[in-house]
């Protein structure tokens, strides 16, 4: 895949002064911490939508679903049924209960409850998930952009993080959510070209049923047990996703959080059927090459420029990706470790400081940590599985049960059984050799997400009853 | 803005409609990616 450099080179500088503007501007918005974190939470609901919709795309969304279209066909979309069905959901009640706290981060939420050990423990579990999304979608969009300019992976990485440090270090919440709906555009535009090019190429929708392998057409192909592995990993990494919340927090009112998540939510599950049908057009054009390598392929049997706005596509993709997480993770070392622990009086210009510094260490830790671990799609997942069977249970709790909201040690203990355990497991839980149907995400015998929750739901069920008992004697002999 | 700790309350809604609802969401939507799945193939 090379098409015309300098094409590719005249898109991609383009592309990349486009952003670097929006930065700019952006950053004449910035007055405070909050308007740097949650763009003083005053966005309309257009931008939280495409923030939203940008954010659940990335390079994972076109490399690694539509390799999983090209391995297994149709039936890998369950992958994304569970998070954007928890999407939907959350819109109706979950954000604006959230946000009637008034809290920036999820920490914070969980320290009101659950004191410092709560914010400490919901801490690592939201680094775990954010910290493992910005490596493994850094390293996509590196790959990409390193294959398309015959570039090192290195430098690839280099160039790629410096453009969207600039902007996020600059522009901060404003910038990342203008820049994420203009991506959002980019993204829909590009990828919805694929298909009807690739299938006239086939020869017709006819011709491309016809040639495409049955099982790749059967909705229920990887079975049930991985099904029901993919749900669970969806709904629970989704209701703990802070980049995913902090879009709802943002919005300018609480009816255009619920809308935005409502929206975003059921455009995306539309969009999501594209990966899946690129790797299934793939596998009929070209059945011999690696999955992973699908998407990169079927791009290369276009133009020149239109190949230039595909690749571009991928880039805008895990770039809106990369710059929201980067920026959460920013906002909780501003606000659960500088201003919680070491500098509670800081002022508004300490603040904003802080968090544009950490953007820029957070996006160098990034790329260490995605040169140590060089396994894209594992990774994404690793930490995700690791905040969702720990804290995404006790989050819903604290939501909706208020028994839950009464003590203090079982859902702290509850995060940490289900972390620990799943943890535990994905190192030293059987495996099955990669290679096989799905085998992309389906690594473990037995998901080690399918230990983890049950765990920290029966730890924190069982925990809340005894704890609350607990408290309730004691009251009942003080008084 | 109240107390963080009781502002939650102010929207109703018990845990049993809470996740019932998440799971009649995940049947129309699974519903409708078989329909798609069939109209297409």
């Amino acid at each position: 895949m090379s098409g015309s450099w300098s094409v590719n080179w005249f898109v991609l500088v383009i592309y990349f002064l486009g952003m670097f503007y929006i930065g700019y501007r952006s950053s004449k918005k910035v007055k405070s911490g909050s308007d740097y974190i949650l763009a003083g939470r005053q966005l309309p609901l257009y931008l939280v939508i495409g923030g939203i919709f940008a954010t659940w795309v990335n390079s994972g969304s076109l490399l690694g679903y539509g390799g999983t279209g090209y391995t297994v066909g149709i039936s890998g979309y369950f992958i994304n049924v569970g998070y954007l069905t928890m999407c939907i959901w959350m819109g109706f009640w979950f954000i604006k209960k959230l946000r009637r706290t008034g809290v920036t981060t999820i920490p914070e939420f969980f320290e009101i409850y659950y004191g410092a050990p709560g914010r400490i423990i919901s801490l690592v579990l939201v680094f775990c998930r954010d910290m493992a999304v910005t490596a493994a979608v850094s390293v996509g969009m590196a790959t990409v952009f390193m294959k398309l300019f015959s570039t090192s992976l290195d430098m690839a990485l280099f160039i790629t993080l410096c453009v969207v440090v600039v902007y996020t270090v600059i522009g901060g919440m404003w910038a990342v959510m203008i820049t994420d709906f203009v991506q959002a555009l980019i993204i829909l535009l590009g990828t919805l070209i694929i298909i009807p090019m690739g299938i006239a190429k086939i020869g017709g929708w006819s011709a491309f049923v016809a040639a495409v392998p049955p099982a790749m057409t059967n909705p229920f192909s990887v079975g049930w047990l991985q099904i029901t592995a993919w749900l669970f990993i969806g709904a629970f990494t989704t209701a703990g996703y802070q980049t995913m919340i902090q879009r709802g927090l943002s919005a300018d009112t609480d009816n255009n959080a619920s809308k935005a998540f409502i929206y975003g939510g059921v455009i995306s599950a539309v969009w999501y059927f594209i990966p899946y049908v690129i790797g299934m057009i793939t596998k009929v054009l070209y059945p011999n090459i690696a999955a992973s390598e699908a998407y990169l392929t079927i791009i290369s049997i276009f133009p020149p420029f239109i190949l230039s706005v595909m690749v571009v596509a991928i880039i805008a993709g895990s770039m809106s990706t990369v710059d929201s997480t980067i920026l959460t993770m920013s906002s909780n070392i501003t606000v659960d470790i500088y201003k919680r622990f070491i500098n509670p009086n800081a002022s508004e210009k300490q603040v904003v400081l802080i968090s544009r510094c950490s953007v820029l260490f957070l996006a160098v830790f990034a790329v260490l940590l995605a040169r140590a671990l060089p396994f894209i799609l594992e990774l994404f997942f690793l930490g995700g599985r690791i905040m969702a069977a720990g804290m995404a249970p006790v989050l819903l709790a604290a939501l909706f049960w208020k028994k839950a909201r009464q003590v203090k040690i079982a859902p702290c203990a509850a995060m940490v059984v289900g972390a620990t355990l799943t943890t535990y497991w994905q190192f030293f839980g059987a495996k099955v050799p990669a290679g096989g149907p799905g085998a992309v995400f389906l690594f473990w015998t037995f998901d080690p997400i399918l230990m983890g929750i049950p765990a920290c739901v029966i730890v924190l069920v069982a925990g809340v009853l005894i704890e609350k008992h607990i408290l309730d004697k004691k009251a009942a002999e003080a008084a | 803005m109240g107390d963080p700790k009781d502002v939650i309350d102010e929207i109703q809604v018990s845990g049993i409609v809470a996740f019932g609802s998440w799971f009649l969401l995940f049947g129309v939507y699974a519903g409708l990616y078989l329909l798609i799945c069939a109209l297409i193939f």
